[in-house]
């Protein structure tokens, strides 16, 4: 919305405020609209303003070569991304270093090692108060981005949302930069003492640090009020593995047997601290110098958790046309509760290759064709560690002594439950691979059913006991689904195409959520202050991603009035559908029992398409997705289209000459008082959560296009490299 | 052969290799690092108190609860804060409830432990004094959650909250536990706590409390008049200890330095250390930004004495920022509210303020014991002067016939009603009013006209939250609020 459009709107919206005794305020005069009408130049566009076309950058360099008992390969990357965000950029900087050598005859060597050094930086973004993403789209255009002495412009009280922050200081004088660290060493022994016979031997380990700072200067709304706030975070991570593999592999006449066991653990530690410094007398120094911060406050954590994890395999095939495989794996996991540690997680497969049978070898269209069935249970242990154990949390802090400092408060955060325990998914699966033309059309069909038992995720708790939930086995959930993958090279030669397509539809159902509960919601956000209740819910029988709320059905019509009325409400006003009440039927009130399915978050199906055309040295690729049937919860509408009222859509407010609309009707507040009308919404605070801000969410997209020119190969060529490198800068990605 | 043999020997050898590394197996049992668990706190007197100190956070950390961002929600249905129309949706108050019973989650704990002896080594009198605090803290939780919802689940130190067996306890038996904890706490706190400890509640703040528990017992919806003379004698005894007295100038109560000056018990408050309210909550957006969150309902503004109090208490024009406005230009045509905006026009210009906010003050103590030795031998003189003390300070001594003296000629009604207008105006926007709506049951007379035709008597009671009715089948609905399928 421009200024003009914006600064009407406003005078228009406040000359209906006369309830509750109040006159109406204008904040805008005649004279001023009338200069936005003749000036289109001087309203803001605050999107416009804090984003940013992105460009990216990438440079690889590789080489390698061999001598008869040694192998080698050293890379190093670089990319730069500039973000679209104002102030947001990201690089990396990697080199991988591989080794490879031969002690004896039956027993190599081998190293590899890799370091990465990330760099991001970002203006805050997330969709919390005071973030310039959260706040330009709510922010009048009527404001310029500097007042008239070059300073960040405030917006002036009742011209705009009041909870925001000129978004342009917000993303460039806050300064964020996050650089991580991360060295990567493993070692291996490879042991061939027999004819089909291996041991593998790996240890290694993930060390990463990273080193985060946060500064919002006295030009930000927190560094304003505090007087600069700045944040450094230190994170150690150290995750140690060590994997064992033994194998032994035969062929005897028309059997062939593998047979795998497998020992790991693997063991991770995290520690960290922050400290947070406010009130700073320089206010240029930032997190470099918080001893120049008045007030500081520290912070630091540590955990460890450790897997281990045992499995044993056998592969045997017979006549190369009919594959069994059969495998048991036990992991111990320090996550779960004292007697749950352990999880034992069986599987099996079976295939049939018919294109070895007679009656197809020697077909000149059809190269491969195998037949798939198998069954298999996984394991899950993907939470944080201790939820098994009572907690309490030392963070709050109180003047509970007296007001001159805070006092260390210790409480409740988490209550105990020893019986955490694995999460499973078993899954069956019938499968074919078609591969035809020598493979230049190839097909894969997938037919599977999931069950997942013992899901890990937060329990909720009756608010009594003072802990929202606990991390729990909540119950059961099923998916099942087909997925049909189409490929192949519909073009060789100079000009070379290679494609593939997929397509996946996938159904879910809750089956189960614990004894006694059919129900479980969530609040994912409070879209402003418009959801004040649950509206995302895990039903028992129904899908996931179930969204559930007041069924919208426009607008009340001027033919009826009457029934508006009885409701409490007036022709060009929301109306929701009265579904139900106490006794089961519609019962002249919207209340809880009138709370319905609204959408569904997951898609009936998702396809993509990828595609890769060379030609010489060129590359063109590109991937196009879409998804279908997939609903979503639109909440930044919630504030834009009504009590903020930037979003254009506010114009095509309902009259009695317009009633083709969905935008609310105004009403002059007084007059509204005066009709003394029986209020029967009894929507409370969850208002929001009705079907007017849900969207077919639906999309065919081109996620990426790249093109490509990838330099002479020849241009490193060098007698010692046996092997030429290969860069390929200026690769371009458009949105 | 004797590649057979060494062949076996190797995977012989091999497997041993593979147990040999893997018996070092990372230990599964976890051992807490960063955190302790509840079994190994609580042992001495600071960890005790650091019980208390999270109890107060969780109601007042910087847009928690009490610290007024929320407070319109529960407290609109009244006549003083702006907005409400008693269309009281089913998720009205939820927070309400998760937040006081997250405080006295945190407080069961420290009770247990000093029952179970886990601090033997401090002397008894120090355990009494932890325990007077722990049961005032909880006491206070109970006696907020009881009025607002009626009967509650009783979680005591005793209670396993995880049980299926959890119901809503009577109200009967929620002021049991109420009065209990607040004898043993009027018995055991010290009379005053000074220096560094100023701002924890002393034994005058249990008893006025305890009055305040009585009075509310002898109305609506409990009613048993008996309790007025509790209400009376414990009330008497703050106002006969002698230790608490009016800030003689009504200009200065609400001032920054008299925070702990000789009328405030006990308090919300801040310290420099951390802002927690930022004022543009009560300002009006002429002035510093202002959000105008929680304001006066202009029928209750307009009908406040012209007196000193009321220049004192509510805004009505702009004191410091120049603009020159006053309320007729403030939206609603009513004045703001004043009490809270004490702090440095600086500080407010900056979105913080260091002002702390009553639960507790000596106004409150007169004029429930005037409430209570009216209601137990009428219009007495001792009634009469604890009344006009109140008076005389909001008019600055000046004659006001909006504000007039009580005097002895009054009918027992008549003082009634104008203890609870006094109330009204001296206490306002200190979580008081509601409260008084409800055990007078006023609420129908007090309500805007526009909004009389919303009114009925399940209003009185907020909804049990929808969570726990669904996660709790024993428990049940308020009368006209849903309960989930």
């Amino acid at each position: 919305m421009n200024a003009y459009d914006f600064a009407r709107y406003n005078n228009y919206y406040h000359s209906f405020g006369t309830g509750n005794g109040q006159t109406p305020k204008y904040y805008f005069t005649d004279q001023q609209i009338a200069d936005y009408k003749a000036h289109p130049e001087k309203s803001t566009d605050w999107q416009d303003e804090i984003y940013d076309t992105g460009v990216m950058q990438n440079a690889n360099l590789a080489i390698s070569g061999a001598t008869d008992r040694l192998k080698y390969m050293i890379s190093t990357g670089y990319l730069d991304h500039k973000g679209i965000l104002l102030n947001s950029a990201y690089n990396r900087l990697s080199l991988r270093a591989n080794l490879a050598a031969d002690i004896t005859k039956w027993v190599d060597f081998g190293l590899n090692y890799s370091y990465t050094s990330e760099k991001y930086k970002s203006p805050p973004f997330e969709a919390n108060l005071f973030t310039a993403v959260n706040d330009a789209p709510r922010w009048a255009p009527t404001e310029p981005v500097y007042d008239e002495n070059g300073n960040y412009a405030r917006h002036r009280p009742g011209y705009g949302a009041y909870d925001t922050w000129n978004p342009v200081a917000t993303a460039l004088e806050t300064s964020i930069e996050n650089p991580t660290y991360q060295n990567n060493v493993n070692l291996f022994l490879n042991f061939k003492p027999a004819k089909g016979l291996t041991l593998k031997i790996m240890g290694g380990g993930t060390f990463a640090n990273s080193f985060n700072s946060k500064y919002e200067n006295t030009k930000t709304r927190n560094g304003y009020a505090m007087n600069g706030v700045g944040n450094v975070n230190n994170d150690f991570s150290n995750v140690y593995q060590n994997t064992n593999i033994l194998t032994y592999d035969n062929t005897i006449g028309i059997h062939h047997i593998t047979f795998t066991g497998v020992a790991e653990e693997i063991f991770s530690s995290y520690s960290g601290s922050s400290i947070t410094g406010q009130n700073f007398l320089v206010d240029q120094l930032g997190t470099d110098n918080m001893d120049g911060a008045k007030s500081v406050s520290v912070n630091s954590w540590a955990s460890e958790r450790a897997l281990v994890s045992f499995m044993g395999r056998i592969n045997y095939g017979l006549m190369d046309k009919y594959l069994l495989t059969v495998s048991y794996r036990a992991d111990g996991s320090s996550v779960f509760g004292g007697n749950n540690k352990w999880g034992y997680f069986p599987s099996g497969s079976l295939a049939w290759r018919i294109s070895q049978e007679g009656f197809l070898k020697d077909s000149e269209i059809l190269s491969d064709l195998k037949l798939r069935v198998s069954y298999g249970i996984t394991g899950n242990q993907g939470i944080s560690p201790y939820g098994s154990l009572a907690r309490l949390r030392s963070d709050y802090r109180y003047p509970y002594n007296n007001g001159s400092a805070l006092n260390i408060g210790f409480g409740i955060s988490d209550i105990a439950n020893p019986n955490l325990r694995w999460e499973s998914t078993s899954q069956s699966d019938i499968g074919i691979d078609i591969s035809l033309f020598k493979g230049r059309l190839t097909s894969t069909i997938d037919v599977y059913r999931k069950v997942t038992e013992d899901l890990l995720m937060p329990r909720q708790l009756p608010g009594y006991v003072g802990v929202s939930s606990v991390i729990d086995n909540v119950g059961s959930v099923e998916n099942k689904g087909l997925e049909i993958l189409i490929g192949g090279d519909p073009i060789v030669g100079k000009v070379r195409w290679n494609t593939s397509f997929n397509i996946s539809m996938n159904r879910n159902k809750v089956l189960d959520l614990g004894p006694g509960v059919s129900k479980i919601g969530f609040t994912p956000t409070s879209g402003g202050y418009s959801l004040g209740s649950e509206y995302m819910f895990l039903e028992v029988g129904q899908p996931m991603g179930q969204m559930k709320g007041y069924k919208f059905l426009g607008l009340w019509k001027s033919t009826e009035d009457a029934e508006a009325r009885s409701y409490g409400q007036l022709p060009g006003l929301p109306k929701y559908a009265d579904i139900s009440g106490p006794a089961g039927t519609p019962d002249g009130q919207v209340d809880g029992y009138d709370k319905t399915t609204i959408g569904y978050g997951y898609p009936k199906f998702t396809a993509g398409w990828t595609n890769l055309v060379t030609y010489n040295n060129f590359e063109l690729s590109f991937l196009i997705t879409a998804s279908y049937g997939n609903e979503l919860f639109n909440t930044i509408r919630i504030r834009r289209e009504t009590y903020e009222a930037t979003d254009p859509v506010v114009w095509d407010y309902w009259t009695p000459e317009n009633q083709a609309t969905n935008v609310p009707a105004l009403y002059d507040g007084k007059w509204v008082e005066d009709q003394h009308l029986v209020n029967k919404y009894y929507v409370g605070n969850s208002e929001g959560a009705s079907s007017r801000w849900v969207e077919d969410a639906s999309f065919v997209r081109l996620t990426t296009l790249t093109l490509a020119y990838n330099f002479v190969q020849n241009l490193l060529k060098r007698s010692d490299l046996q092997k030429p490198g290969y860069i390929s800068p200026g690769q371009t990605l458009l949105p | 052969m004797k590649k057979r043999i060494s062949n076996i020997l190797y995977l012989v050898m091999l497997s041993g290799v593979l147990l040999l590394v893997t018996t070092r197996c990372a230990k599964l049992t976890e051992k807490p690092t960063d955190f302790v668990g509840p079994d190994n706190f609580y042992t001495t007197p600071s960890q005790i108190e650091s019980a208390f100190t999270a109890s107060m956070d969780v109601l007042y950390g910087g847009w928690t609860f009490y610290d007024w961002y929320n407070y319109p929600q529960v407290f609109g249905s009244d006549d003083q804060v702006y907005g409400g129309d008693l269309v009281i949706g089913d998720d009205f108050g939820n927070d309400c409830w998760a937040k006081h019973y997250r405080a006295i989650a945190d407080l069961n704990p420290a009770i247990k432990a000093l029952n179970d002896g886990k601090l033997s080594t401090t002397s008894q009198e120090d355990q009494d004094i932890l325990m007077a605090q722990a049961k005032f803290l909880r006491a206070w939780n109970y006696f907020m959650l009881v009025r607002y919802y009626g009967d509650v689940p009783l979680i005591t130190e005793t209670t396993d909250v995880t049980s299926t067996e959890i119901v809503r306890a009577p109200i009967a038996e929620v002021y049991d536990l109420i009065v209990n904890d607040l004898i043993f706490a009027t018995q055991k706190l010290p009379p005053v706590w000074t220096g560094d400890n100023q701002a924890r509640p002393a034994m005058d703040a249990a008893k006025t409390l305890l009055a305040k528990v009585y009075i509310t017992m002898a109305g609506s919806p409990t009613n048993d008049p008996t309790n007025y003379v509790k209400a009376r004698d414990m009330a008497k005894e703050v106002i006969d200890g002698g230790r608490y007295s009016l800030i003689p100038n009504i200009e200065d109560v609400f001032k920054m330095e008299n925070e702990y000056a000789g009328e405030f018990m006990w308090s919300f408050h801040n310290s420099q250390e951390e802002y927690v309210i930022e004022p543009q909550i009560f300002l009006p957006g002429e002035m510093a930004g202002g959000w105008g969150d929680v304001k006066p309902e202009k029928i209750w503004a307009d009908s406040f004495p012209n007196e000193p109090r009321k220049n004192a208490y509510l805004l009505l024009d702009d004191p410091w920022f120049g603009t020159g406005t006053t309320y007729v230009e403030w939206g609603t045509n009513a004045p703001f509210l004043r009490k809270y905006l004490y702090d440095t026009p600086e500080n407010m210009e900056k979105n913080v303020s260091y002002q702390s906010q009553p639960i507790l003050r000596y106004a409150d103590a007169l004029l429930l014991f005037a409430e209570a030795e009216n209601q137990v031998s009428g219009p007495t003189q001792a009634a009469v002067d604890a009344a006009n003390q109140i008076v005389n300070r909001a008019t600055g001594g000046v004659p006001n016939a909006e504000d007039p003296l009580f005097t002895t000629a009054m009918t027992k009604e008549e003082f009634d009603n104008a203890i609870i207008l006094q109330r009204s105006w001296e206490l306002c926007f200190e979580y008081d009013r509601w409260f008084d709506v409800q055990r007078k049951r006023i609420l129908y007379e007090v309500t805007d006209p526009d909004f009389q035709q919303n009114y009925s008597v399940d209003d009185y009671l907020l909804p049990i939250p929808q969570k726990d009715l669904r996660l709790n089948k024993n428990l049940v609905q308020n009368p006209g609020y849903t309960s989930p399928e």
